[in-house]
């Protein structure tokens, strides 16, 4: 692909001065990216610096993908995997309270819409568990 | 319709593991602690808030009783938040139990009457008997003095939950009587439709004074024993 080329800081004339090297218009001048500085997890060179840009999936171990990078298929996998010990359940739930606070509450203009997203949820669970005795209500008026 | 009344509290459950943890805790979840020198709105406001209240409270304290002002602080919020929630549909309000009001009325109270005779017990005794009392009206008095102070957590306790109890059934009643009139009498139940939306606006002033009420009388019980 064109994002693994070398980044070579040479002239626009080089293919012509070199026709028969291999490869010569791969060595075309181009602007630097940050890719090419930060080194690919996927090369041989790659550190514990480098960044998994072009890797394909399956070169992640399924324990360490995000659930939004796993394939359908590997979900039910990548749910046994999951740590379910008490230490494990709780930084969960802690990773996601900071996801929701950090995304729509401690934002430099906060409205209102955080705390109704949260309160919506509040009495959606609440009527999952009253369900029990309203549905006895709903059927006794519509029978 | 009968069974009903009662449904809204019994402790809910979902797949039979209560959810009366999560809704306890819920409020810790919405006060949260500012990480910055400048926290964002809702913490700003949050402080505010506390700040007020704080004040309000505990000016008339000495050094002794302010030392109160954490658990004080927290008493208010958690009541009056969890009074606030309970008014959201199909809510489960915590105070509407008594077991759980009188698991915070009566610590508190005792902890006030202890450190009393702890530290000041001439005043404390003191307590028992008004200044000016008639000689033949001491030994009545007493024991008159005696019983309202093994009231105070009971009455504690027991106006919190009358107070949510009542006001949570008024709802139910009217809402449900507006429903069924709507079929019969428009007319009639739109009447109902205002005094429930004039209840509600109570029911919102109510939650909020009734963990004003129980915090000052906890307060003025530390002050008198500080």
């Amino acid at each position: 692909p064109a994002s693994r080329e070398p980044f070579l800081a040479l002239p626009d004339f080089i293919s012509a001065l070199f026709p028969s090297s291999p490869c010569a218009a791969c060595y075309t001048s181009r602007t630097l990216r940050w890719q090419d500085v930060v080194p690919d997890c996927s090369s041989e060179f790659g550190n514990k610096f480098c960044i998994w840009i072009n890797a394909a999936p399956l070169s992640v171990p399924l324990r360490e993908q995000r659930l939004l990078d796993v394939k359908l298929q590997q979900v039910p996998a990548w749910i046994m995997k999951r740590d379910f010990s008490p230490s494990g359940m709780f930084k969960a739930v802690r990773r996601g309270y900071n996801a929701y606070f950090n995304k729509y509450i401690d934002v430099k203009k906060g409205g209102i819409g955080g705390v109704t997203m949260v309160l919506a949820g509040y009495i959606l669970l609440n009527y999952c568990a009253a369900y029990k005795e309203l549905k006895h209500e709903r059927w006794r008026k519509y029978h | 319709m009968n069974e009903n009344l009662f449904a809204p509290f019994i402790c809910p459950t979902i797949m039979g593991i209560s959810t009366l943890p999560i809704i306890m805790i819920f409020p810790c979840l919405i006060f949260t602690t500012p990480k910055r020198w400048l926290p964002n709105r809702i913490q700003m406001l949050q402080i505010w808030l506390i700040r007020l209240i704080t004040k309000q409270m505990m000016t008339m304290h000495n050094n002794l009783g302010r030392t109160w002002a954490l658990m004080l602080m927290t008493l208010i919020l958690f009541i009056a938040t969890t009074n606030l929630l309970g008014l959201l549909p199909y809510s489960f309000t915590p105070t509407t139990q008594l077991s759980m009001n009188i698991s915070m009325a009566i610590p508190l109270w005792m902890a006030t009457v202890l450190l009393g005779f702890r530290n000041k017990p001439k005043t404390s005794l003191a307590h028992f008997l008004p200044q000016g009392t008639p000689t033949l009206l001491i030994p009545m008095l007493i024991i008159i003095e005696t019983i309202s102070l093994f009231i105070q957590p009971l009455a504690l306790a027991v106006r919190l939950t009358a107070n949510i109890t009542a006001g949570h059934l008024l709802i139910h009643l009217i809402s449900s009587a507006a429903l069924a009139l709507v079929s019969i009498n428009i007319v009639l139940s739109s009447v109902t439709l205002i005094v429930l939306f004039l209840l509600t606006i109570l029911e919102l002033a109510v939650a909020m004074i009734q963990a004003y009420v129980f915090t000052l009388l906890v307060s003025l019980y530390l002050h008198n024993n500080t």
